[in-house]
Parts: structure tokens; sequence; C-alpha cells
């Protein structure tokens, strides 16, 4: 019993957020929840390089879209099983992210933002007209079959809610993968790189290999929520390569708190229940969920979780320096 | 640990120029000089931060120029900054096991890094001797400034140095932090060889076995502690006064 408790304690955090998630479609509607599993997915990956590594990226539609992309062109042209599509789609974006991490690595704070953004814009070019062919261009991929899955057992994708189950079930592994991945004696090495990499690297580590295996571990998880993206969809939109979608991950991340583990997943909650409740009522919606963003990041200046748990932290001792702070000073480097 | 000829050039500016320099196994070597006469660039190639334009670092039967800082410090050269560098936002304890782990694992991505005993202990020793043990829970931006400097050359330690580099440890510290210091930098030099560059006189004249005069970039002169004070030369350019 003793081991149970203490398991039981240690991942307290973990329990409740899957609890959270599994009820989800009983309060808000299926799809909305659906896509909150995807971008939340999409975030925390983007929060591996962001908030514990300190890598900021403008650019990760770009493995956003290649998982979608891959997954896509998986099923459309070699009618590969629902398995294999999202494996293709995973392994493209950790493939593209691993090359690109290892070009930009040696530039730091904003240069590097910005060369990964240009790379993504690259993707989204080529996509748009060159690839035209295989891509569909601006239409995007259509004419995905329907799909199930067969092994281990026969799961309905077309039924709403099956296909919510499905994502979750791949969400939650992930969850638990990357939360591992984090407690590990190399992921413990993240956060040195984000809070002095100069120094870790004067103590024997070598930090431009650490950052881009950190930011392909990112683009991994980027092209798994991209390649859910495309069976919850059907088809492959265009703009999931487009430059918007980065900046999707990053809002997220900074609304559900940087840094903290289950941050990105509550902010992606928060960013796709406002944008889909309120655009089915206004026409303008932007301008009100805009609003309401800016609300929330002056009430919650670190984020949601963010500055809740800082105020936790108050309570008991003394606090350092905001993790958002420190970020700006890593940028002006 | 022997330099050949050591030089660097910063767009023209002989920083380092051409200095030869031979360390024993075990001793306590200060590098003096007055400001500008290159002795933290000369500690910042040795330890790798910095490429040579010229000449050659031979340690253990290898020259070293021009590898990798990381690497060299798994060869067993370490620095500590002159400027205090940790890690801002993590524990005391945390600072110092993120360098201790360099020895015992690097690329684990499953294990638990909480559960490495052998690191955990390796890191209570090191509180220990640095005389943090007790607050080894304080977020590490959180210490006074003295403490912070204990931290950094705890930093340094974890890495198991052979050779440490101290870049001015007892920089801004109170005459009692700075009389534990030295104690300290004695304590180290019973295992390990260590080099300084220190502005305090009565630290370079308390603790060297040996000392090195740097000016514009070159060695001026080299000796045990009475020959350097009584050094014309090192009279005019640096001692001065004192």
């Amino acid at each position: 019993m003793g081991i149970l408790k203490n398991i039981a304690d240690k991942y307290r955090h973990i329990f409740l957020a899957f609890l959270i998630l599994l009820c989800m479609p009983a309060v808000i509607p299926v799809p909305t929840a659906s896509t909150i599993l995807i971008y939340g997915l999409y975030a925390l990956g983007y929060n591996i390089a962001l908030g514990y590594t300190g890598m900021l990226s403008f650019g990760h539609a770009a493995f956003f879209g290649l998982g979608a992309y891959g997954a896509g062109i998986a099923f459309r042209y070699f009618n590969a099983s629902v398995w294999s599509s999202l494996l293709t789609g995973a392994a493209l974006a950790t493939f593209f992210s691993l090359i690109i991490g290892a070009l930009c690595v040696r530039k730091r704070g904003v240069y590097f933002a910005l060369l990964i953004a240009a790379f993504g814009q690259m993707f989204y070019f080529l996509a748009l007209s060159p690839l035209k062919r295989i891509t569909g261009g601006e239409d995007g991929l259509r004419g995905i079959p329907v799909l199930s899955v067969e092994t281990p057992f026969h799961v309905n994708l077309a039924d709403p809610i099956s296909l919510y189950f499905f994502i979750l079930v791949i969400v939650a592994i992930s969850i638990l993968v990357m939360h591992r991945f984090l407690q590990s004696p190399f992921g413990s090495l993240l956060q040195g790189i984000r809070e002095n990499e100069k120094r870790l690297r004067a103590c024997g580590y070598n930090t431009n290999f650490i950052k881009v295996f950190s930011f392909s571990v990112s683009g991994l998880f980027a092209g798994l929520a991209g390649a859910l993206y495309t069976i919850f969809l059907g088809y492959v939109p265009l703009n999931s390569l487009y430059w918007l979608t980065s900046g999707t991950a990053l809002l997220m991340t900074l609304l559900g708190g940087v840094g903290t583990f289950f941050g990105p997943l509550l902010g992606a909650g928060i960013f796709i229940y406002f944008e889909d409740t309120i655009s089915a009522i206004v026409a303008r919606w932007e301008i009100i969920v805009g609003g309401m963003f800016v609300f929330l990041i002056l009430v919650f200046p670190e984020g949601v979780l963010g500055t809740i748990r800082k105020k936790m932290e108050q309570f008991g001792q003394t606090e350092s320096k905001s993790v958002q702070e420190r970020m700006l000073n890593w940028l002006k480097k | 640990m022997e330099t050949k000829d050591l030089s660097i050039n910063f767009n023209g500016l002989k920083a380092v120029d051409g200095v030869n320099f031979r360390l024993r196994e075990g001793e306590i070597r200060s590098v003096i000089g007055p400001n500008g006469a290159g002795k933290t660039t000369f500690f910042n190639l040795l330890a790798g931060n910095l490429r040579p334009t010229k000449g050659e670092i031979w340690f253990r039967g290898k020259n070293i120029a021009g590898v990798p800082q990381y690497k060299i410090c798994r060869k067993g050269i370490t620095k500590s900054h002159q400027i205090t560098s940790i890690f801002p936002a993590l524990s005391v304890f945390e600072n110092i096991r993120l360098s201790a782990q360099m020895r015992v694992t690097q690329y684990n991505f499953w294990g638990k890094y909480r559960r490495i005993s052998k690191v955990n202990e390796k890191v209570m020793g090191i509180l220990e001797e640095i005389g943090l043990t007790d607050k080894k829970d304080r977020v590490a931006a959180n210490l006074p400034y003295g403490d912070q400097r204990y931290l950094e050359i705890g930093i340094t330690l974890a890495t198991d140095p052979v050779i440490l580099l101290l870049d001015e440890p007892t920089a801004g510290m109170t005459p009692a932090e700075t009389r534990e210091t030295m104690k300290l930098i004695q304590n180290l030099a019973k295992k390990l060889t260590i080099v300084i560059v220190e502005h305090d006189m009565s630290v370079v004249w308390g603790i060297s076995h040996y000392i090195t005069v740097l000016h514009n970039g070159a060695t001026l002169a080299e000796g045990t502690p009475p020959e350097i004070k009584n050094d014309d030369d090192v009279r005019r350019v640096y001692l001065g006064g004192h």
C-alpha cells in the first residue's frame, strides 16, 4: 500500500490530467475536444523546445505540417494503415527537425527563431506550388479514405467518440513518454541549457548536440500531432504549414505557462474552446478572442499554470526570476 | 601541462603573444599582471573557450590546442568563471548535480535523474567541501554573493578536474570569505593542480608556490613569491608601490 500511495502522490497531476481528458467529450462538443487533444500534443511538444530548453521557434508549423502531409501522403498514395501513416508523419517531422535543428543550432535567440521560421515558410511554399501535384496545392490534400483501425482491435474512426478516444490513447502515451524523457538524466540537462548554456558546456557537455536532440524530440511530437490532425480532418489543409500555425503553438504555451509540464495542454484547451465557441456565434470572433487572451495574460502574466505555481511557491518560500523574464534576457544576448 | 608559443590575435591585437608555460603537478600557480595583460584570455585558451591563432597546448602527451571546450573539460581541465556563472533558477543541489552527472551518465534518456545514487553522493560530498550543505534546497539566484562564488567553484569541482583554473576566485568577497576561500584552495591543492588569476596580492603571496607574471600578452617573469617580489621588472610594471 505504501508504494502505491507513493506512486499516486508522484503522478497526481498526471492522473488528474487524464481524468479531465476522459471526461472532456461529455462536457464540450466532441470535435472541439479532439482538436484540443491534437493541438495540446503539438503545444506540449513545442514546450520541450521553448519551456525546457529555452529555444524559441517561429517555425514549428513546418513539423506539424510535415506530420500532417506525411500521414496524408501515406494514406492517399500508398493506402497505408493508420499506424504506419502516423509513423510516417512523425518520422518525416523528426527527420526534418533534426536537419533544420542542426543547421540553425549555432544561432541564438531571435536569429534562431527567425531562421526556423524561414525554413517553415519554405515548406509552405513548396506545398503550395512546386509540389502541387502531390500536395494538392491551395486546396490541401483531399481524398483520404474514411479510416478505421484494425490492429490490435477494430476501431471505427468515422465515429467521433471512437476517434476521440483513439486520439486520447496516443496523446496519453505521448505524455507519459515525454514526462519520462524530461525526468531522465539527459532530460535534466535541458533546463541547464535554458538557464545557462555556456556554463553547461564548461561542465563538459556537448550543448549543441543536446539542443539538436531536444529540438527533434519537440519536432517528433509536433509531427505526431500533425498526423493525428490528418486522421481527424480526413484531409490535409495547406494552412497546417502556414506560419500562423507556429504562432498558435507559441500562444498556447504562453497562455498555459512556459516551462510547466501541463501548461501548454491547458493553453490549447482555452485557445481552441474559445475559438470554436465564439466563432460559431460572432462573425469577427478574432477581436473577442484576442481581447480575452490579452485579459488572461494580464491576470496570469506567466500563463495560467505558471502563475498558479508561482503563487503556491511564494506561499512556501522565496521566489526566483520568472522563466519569461529569463527568456527575455536570453533573447537580448 | 605545457604551452609552446601560445598566441592569439583579436583583429591584429596580440592579446596573448608566444607564451611558454609549464605547469608542475600538484602546485598552486598564480598568474598575475596589470589589467589587459592577457590573463583572462590566456585562461580562456587553456580551457578551450578560445582557439589559439598559433602555438600548442600539451596535456598528458597530447596537443589539445583547438579542441572544443567540452572535450577539454572531460580531459580534466576546468575553469571557474570570473563573473559568477551558475544556473540561477535551479536549486543549489541541482546546480552541482548537473555538473556531477557528466562523469556518470550523459546520454541516458530513460532513467530517473533523481535516483542516481552515485551522482547524489558526489554532490553531497562537494556541498560539504564548499560549505553549502544546509543551503542545498535554496534557489541559486537567491544566495548571497559569496555563496554564489562558492557554488561556482563547486560546479567546477563536480567535473572532477585534474587541473583547476580559477579566474579571480575571491573577487568581491569580504575579507572573511577570502580567508575561507584561501583555505579551500589550499585543501584542494592536496588533490589537484591549481592555476589562479588573482588581483588580491595578499592571496597571491599567501598561497602560491610559483608565480607567472604576464605583461602585454607575454611572460615577463616567473619564479617563487620571494623572487617575484624582488624582481625589478615586475616592480616596475606591476607591483609599483606594493
